[in-house]
């Protein structure tokens, strides 16, 4: 089983599809391509009024990186997200 | 030849079997003084749904229904099961014979206007699929008496949202017994659960 599925797939759907407006689709997000914002909402996860999810603490750069270049490759405009690049990013 | 006559008489009688097989009571068996057998059925229960209005026994009676155990901010099985309880509702939207009841096993945070909320995000505009709160003493142990299914607060469960639960869609009949348990977190269980619906709601 891939990360997406592992950790991703059970709110955001196999396929991206999301559950209907409870948690969001991914297909058509504008956030792709932001490896900053993406890997600070897999790190952290949200808390708000609308968006609640969960913080994925336990994953390394490493898998972040896999899974935004997944992210990336499904829905976005493609292209490798490296290690380093994810590692690098500070969250506040 | 006739090793295929025999197969297909065998594959015939299979299949006959499996169509006309009753299913089960499930949940332990008493005799009555008559000697029959008594079934067990789930007692009386009251909760508050969405709306905050009082939900009991009464609401479902004579109905065929499903049970569930969930909480809204459960970040694993959940959203598996409430996709598959979602093909379920939309198959049987607008059969009043059929009912839904999802009640949550962390009523502390479910409050009516939650589950209205994750109620309306989910699209459920229908009576027949209820979210139910209530206290935590009266919801495990109607899961665990009555619905034979697991449902506890566990803080160590830190992957679960500080909960353990069990996946399962418990089938109810017109009467309160328990027909069958299925993993909700599965399409083919489910498939599965809505063939057995469809033989429940021919009966009678």
């Amino acid at each position: 089983m891939n990360l997406y599925n592992a950790h991703c797939a059970n709110c955001h759907g196999k396929n991206g599809e999301g559950l209907r407006n409870l948690y969001p689709s991914l297909t058509t997000s504008e956030r792709l391509g932001n490896t900053e914002f993406i890997t600070c909402l897999i790190r952290n996860g949200s808390t708000g009024k609308d968006i609640n999810m969960p913080a994925n603490k336990e994953l390394y750069a490493i898998d972040m990186a896999q899974i935004i270049t997944y992210l990336n490759d499904r829905w976005g405009e493609g292209g490798m997200t490296e290690t380093e690049e994810v590692a690098r990013v500070e969250c506040y | 030849m006739k090793k295929a006559a025999l197969f297909i008489f065998g594959a015939f009688l299979l299949a006959c079997g499996t169509q006309h097989k009753e299913l089960p009571y499930l949940g332990p068996h008493d005799v009555s003084e008559d000697g029959d057998t008594v079934y067990h059925r789930i007692p009386d229960f009251s909760f508050i749904n969405q709306d905050g209005d009082t939900l009991t026994q009464q609401d479902v009676e004579g109905k065929v229904y499903v049970a569930d155990f969930f909480f809204s901010t459960c970040p694993t099985i959940c959203p598996l099961m409430k996709t598959q309880m979602l093909r379920l509702y939309e198959r049987y939207q607008g059969n009043d014979s059929l009912m839904i009841l999802s009640h949550s096993i962390n009523p502390r945070y479910d409050t009516p206007e939650v589950l209205k909320q994750y109620k309306e995000k989910l699209g459920v505009q229908s009576d027949q699929w209820q979210f139910l709160t209530g206290t935590l003493t009266d919801v495990y142990r109607l899961a665990q008496n009555s619905y034979l299914t697991s449902a506890l607060e566990d803080s160590s469960a830190v992957d679960e949202g500080g909960f353990i639960h069990s996946g399962a869609f418990v089938l109810i009949d017109k009467d309160r017994h328990i027909r069958a348990i299925y993993d909700g977190t599965k399409e083919k269980e489910v498939d599965k659960l809505m063939a057995d619906i469809d033989r429940l709601l021919h009966i009678r």
